[in-house]
C-alpha cells in the first residue's frame, strides 16, 4: 500500500478537530484533576475523619480497575441511574477522576517528606495545622511530589485515547474510524504516531522546564 | 431457543439429502478443502443476525447461514468454525486469512469493494430514524434541525451521512446499546440504524418512535478475499440454493419475535430486493 | 444479579482469556525486559542509545494506539495478525519496555562497588553478571514485575476494541444482547459487575507484590532500594 499525501490532505481538517480536542479534554482534566488531588491529599494527610478512609478507598479502586471499564461505567452504567453528563464532559470527568487518585498518592508521599520539625516551628509561630499545611507544607510536598505528578499528565495525555471507545471524536478516534471504513493504514498511523511523539515530548519538555524552576529555591 | 435450533439444524440435514441432488454445488475449492472445517467469521453482536446466548453459543440468522453452508461443504453444521468479528475487525479478519468466509451483516460499499470481493446480496436493508417520543423530528429532511445524530462507527448509515447530510453532528458508537443509551440520555436527539433493527427497539421501548422513511438502501453480501474465484462461485451457488430451498424462513421463524417474522421476510431471499442507493 | 447469574459460563470465558492474556503478556515482557535491560547497562554507548529509543517510543505513544497499530498495521509489513495476536504482541512490547527499565532500575540498584570487588577477585564479566549481580537486582526485580502483572492485567481490556473476547468485551456482547432483545437497560449493573471484578482481581495483585517486596526486602541486611513500576505508565 502506497502512501498517498493527497488522501492525507483531504483528511487532515477532520484529524485537526480530533487534535484540538484531545488537547482540549486533556487540559482541562489535568486542571480539574490538580484541584481534587491536593484536595484528596489534603483530606488524608489532616487525617479528616470519615473523609481520609474514603479517599484511600477511592484512590486504590482507581488504581486497581481498568481506566477502560471507568470510562464505560462513567459514560454508559451511570446515566442508567439518572447521572448524565454531556459526553465531552463525561471524558474529562472519567479523566480527571483516574488521573486524581494518582496525584492523590503522589502528594501525599511529598507531604510526608516536610519533616516534623518544621511542624512544631510553624506552631511555635502560632500557624495552625491547616495554615501550616497550606502556606508552609503544601509548596514543600508539591516540589517533592512533582515529577511524578507530572508524569501522570502524560499518561492522562496519552489515555484520552481511550475514549475513541466511548465515541468521543478525539484525535484516535478519527484516525481509526478513517481506516475502518477507508483502509489506509499508512496516512493515518503516521499522523498519530507523529503528533502523540511530538505531544508527549512538548509536555514533558515542559514538566522538565516547570521541575527546574520549582527546584531553584533548593539550589546552594 | 436453542432446541429451536436444534430441531432446525436436524431437519436442515434431513433435507440435505434431496436437496443437494436438486441443486449441485460446484466442487469445494482445494485450499477451503484443506482446512477441513468452514473458518467463517459471524457478529457476536448483532441480534437476530449472529449473537451469542446465555450460554454463549452462536445464534442467529447468519449463523444458521454459516452453518448450512459447512453441512454442504463438510457435511455437518459442527464443521463451521465460527469466530467473532467486530465491525472494525471483520475485514483485517479477512484478509488476514483467520477467516475464509464472513457472514456479519456486511454492507456493500465501493471502499470495502476495493479491498474483499462480495458474494451475490442474500439481504437487504433501508435505514431510518429513532427519535424520543416528543420530538420534533417526524419526516427524514427534519434531520437538518438534529443537534446530533447517533449511529454505529463503519456502517452504511455512517457513510451516508459523511456523503449526504455532512454538516450534521455526527455521534459514533461501537454498538446498537450506546447509541440507544446517547440517544435516551439526551446525548443525541436522532439515532441512525437499519431498520430491521431499529424495529425491533421501537417495539420493546415505549419512550421512542421511528421516523419511518426509510433512506440509504443497501443490500448486504457474504465476503471472500480477492482472486479466489472458485470459492466465490462456491459461495454464490450455495446462496443461490439457500434461496430456491426457501431456508430462510425458518430461520427468520425461529431468531426474530412474532410480529415481526413478515418484516423480516421481506429483506431475505425469495423476496425481491430493491435498486441501492 | 439474575442477569450476572444467567450469562456465567460467558463471563467466566472472558475472565480466563483475560488471565491468559496477562500472563503470556507478562512472560513476554519479562523476556523482552530482561535481554534489554541488561543491554540498557552494558558500556557500549550505541547499544544503551537503541534500547533507550525504543523504551521511550513504546512509552510515548498511548497503547492502544500500539494496539491498533499492530492490528490494522501489521498486514503492511504482509503479518496477518487476530486481534487476540494483535493484543499480545502490542501488551508484550509495551510491557517489554517497561520490564527493560524495572531490570535496568534493580541492575543499577546493586552497589559500584561489588562489581568492583568481583572483578579485582577475577570474575569474568558474565560470572560478576550471573552471580553477583543478578542475584541481588532480582530482590527488587521480582516484585516490580508482580506489580507490572497488576496493569498488564488492566491492559487487556484494550483487546476489547480490537474484538479480543476477554472479559471487557464478552461483558459488552450481554449488554448489547441484553439491550437489543430484552429492551432492558443492563448498562449500569453490568459495568458497575465489571469493575468489582478488576477490583477484586488487580487488588489482590496488588497485595501479592507488596507481599513480595517486604519478604525479599526482610531477606537482606541493607535496604534494598524499593522500586515499583510507576503504575501511572499505564497508556
Amino acid at each position: 500500500m502506497d502512501f498517498d499525501p493527497a488522501y492525507l490532505v483531504k483528511q487532515l481538517p477532520a484529524l485537526w478537530r480530533g487534535l484540538l480536542l484531545t488537547i482540549e479534554i486533556s487540559g482541562l482534566a489535568m486542571a480539574i484533576a490538580f484541584v481534587l488531588g491536593v484536595a484528596g491529599a489534603m483530606a488524608r494527610h489532616l487525617k479528616l475523619k470519615g473523609i481520609a478512609p474514603a479517599v484511600a478507598f477511592y484512590v486504590e479502586f482507581v488504581r486497581n480497575t481498568p481506566l477502560l471499564v471507568q470510562m464505560f461505567f462513567i459514560v454508559f452504567g451511570l446515566p442508567a441511574i439518572g447521572l448524565t453528563l454531556p459526553l465531552f464532559w463525561a471524558g474529562v470527568v472519567s479523566l480527571a477522576l483516574w488521573a486524581a487518585a494518582f496525584h492523590v498518592e503522589s502528594l501525599r508521599g511529598g507531604l510526608a517528606t516536610v519533616n516534623g520539625g518544621l511542624e512544631d516551628a510553624g506552631q511555635a509561630l502560632g500557624l495552625a495545622r491547616l495554615p501550616f499545611l497550606l502556606i508552609v507544607a503544601l509548596p514543600l510536598g508539591l516540589r517533592v511530589a512533582l515529577p511524578s505528578m507530572l508524569n501522570t499528565c502524560v499518561s492522562l495525555l496519552k489515555n484520552s485515547a481511550m475514549l475513541q471507545a466511548v465515541g468521543v471524536m478525539e484525535l484516535t478516534f478519527v484516525a481509526v474510524d478513517r481506516m475502518a471504513s477507508d483502509f489506509r493504514m499508512l496516512e493515518m498511523f503516521s499522523v498519530m504516531l507523529v503528533v502523540y511523539v511530538v505531544l508527549v515530548f512538548l509536555l514533558s519538555a515542559v514538566a522538565n522546564r516547570l521541575e527546574a524552576v520549582m527546584q531553584r529555591p533548593f539550589r546552594a | 431457543m436453542l432446541f429451536r435450533a436444534l430441531s432446525i439444524c436436524i431437519a436442515a440435514t434431513g433435507l440435505l439429502a434431496g436437496a443437494a441432488r436438486a441443486q449441485e454445488l460446484p466442487p469445494l475449492p482445494a485450499a477451503i478443502k484443506a482446512h477441513g472445517e468452514l473458518r467463517v467469521g459471524v457478529r457476536c453482536d448483532q441480534p437476530p443476525y449472529g449473537f451469542q446466548d446465555q450460554k454463549g453459543q452462536f445464534a442467529g440468522i447468519e449463523v444458521e447461514m454459516a452453518k448450512l453452508i459447512a453441512t454442504w461443504a463438510f457435511g455437518s453444521p459442527d464443521k463451521a468454525a465460527m469466530i467473532c468479528v467486530t465491525a472494525e475487525n471483520r475485514i483485517p479478519q479477512l484478509t488476514a486469512g483467520k477467516v475464509d468466509l464472513l457472514i456479519a451483516t456486511l454492507g456493500k460499499t465501493p471502499e470495502r469493494a476495493r479491498i474483499i470481493d462480495y458474494s451475490t446480496p442474500y439481504n437487504w436493508g433501508g435505514s431510518d430514524l429513532l427519535v424520543l417520543k416528543d420530538s420534533p423530528i417526524t419526516k427524514l429532511a427534519d434531520i437538518k434541525k438534529a443537534e446530533m445524530v447517533a449511529m454505529l462507527k463503519g456502517t452504511t448509515q455512517a457513510a451516508w451521512f459523511d456523503a449526504k447530510e455532512p454538516d450534521v453532528k455526527t455521534l459514533r458508537l461501537n454498538s446498537i446499546s450506546d447509541a440507544l443509551q446517547a440517544l435516551k440520555q439526551k446525548r443525541a436527539d436522532v439515532m441512525a440504524a437499519d431498520v430491521a433493527t431499529l424495529k425491533i427497539i421501537a417495539e420493546k421501548d415505549p419512550s421512542v418512535r421511528m421516523v419511518g422513511e426509510p433512506f440509504a438502501v443497501s443490500v448486504g453480501g457474504l465476503g471472500v478475499r480477492k482472486n479466489e474465484p472458485e470459492w466465490l462461485a462456491y459461495i454464490n451457488a450455495a446462496l443461490a440454493r439457500m434461496a430456491a430451498e426457501k431456508r430462510y424462513g425458518p430461520w427468520i421463524d425461529a431468531w426474530v419475535s412474532e410480529d415481526k417474522r413478515d418484516f423480516y421476510k421481506t429483506l431475505f431471499p425469495p423476496a425481491p430486493f430493491p435498486p441501492e442507493g | 444479579m439474575s442477569l450476572i447469574l444467567d450469562n456465567w459460563l460467558l463471563f467466566a470465558r472472558g475472565l480466563l482469556a483475560t488471565l491468559q492474556i496477562g500472563i503470556v503478556t507478562l512472560i513476554a515482557s519479562t523476556i523482552i525486559g530482561f535481554v534489554l535491560g541488561t543491554l540498557a547497562t552494558t558500556r557500549r554507548r550505541s547499544v544503551r542509545l537503541v534500547v533507550r529509543g525504543y523504551v521511550e517510543l513504546l512509552r510515548a505513544v498511548p497503547l492502544i494506539v500500539n494496539i491498533f497499530f499492530i492490528f490494522f498495521g501489521a498486514p503492511l509489513l504482509g503479518l496477518q495478525m487476530t486481534p487476540y495476536m494483535a493484543a499480545v504482541v502490542g501488551l508484550s512490547l509495551w510491557g517489554g519496555a517497561n520490564g527493560a527499565e524495572i531490570v535496568r532500575g534493580g541492575l543499577m540498584g546493586v552497589p559500584r562497588h561489588q562489581a568492583q570487588s568481583a572483578r579485582a577477585l577475577g570474575m569474568t564479566e558474565v560470572e560478576i553478571f550471573v552471580y553477583i549481580l543478578l542475584p541481588q537486582a532480582m530482590r527488587a526485580i521480582i516484585p516490580a514485575l508482580a506489580g507490572l502483572l497488576t496493569l498488564l492485567v488492566q491492559s487487556t481490556t484494550l483487546g476489547a476494541l480490537v474484538g479480543v473476547p476477554e472479559f471487557l468485551q464478552i461483558s459488552r456482547l450481554i449488554v448489547e444482547r441484553t439491550t437489543v432483545m430484552q429492551g432492558s437497560d443492563p448498562a449500569f449493573a453490568i459495568y458497575a459487575f465489571v469493575l468489582l471484578v478488576y477490583f477484586v482481581l488487580c487488588s489482590a495483585l496488588t497485595a501479592l507484590s507488596r507481599r513480595l517486596e517486604r519478604m525479599l526486602a526482610s531477606g537482606s541486611a541493607r535496604k534494598t532500594p524499593t522500586m515499583t513500576v510507576e503504575a501511572t505508565a499505564v497508556s
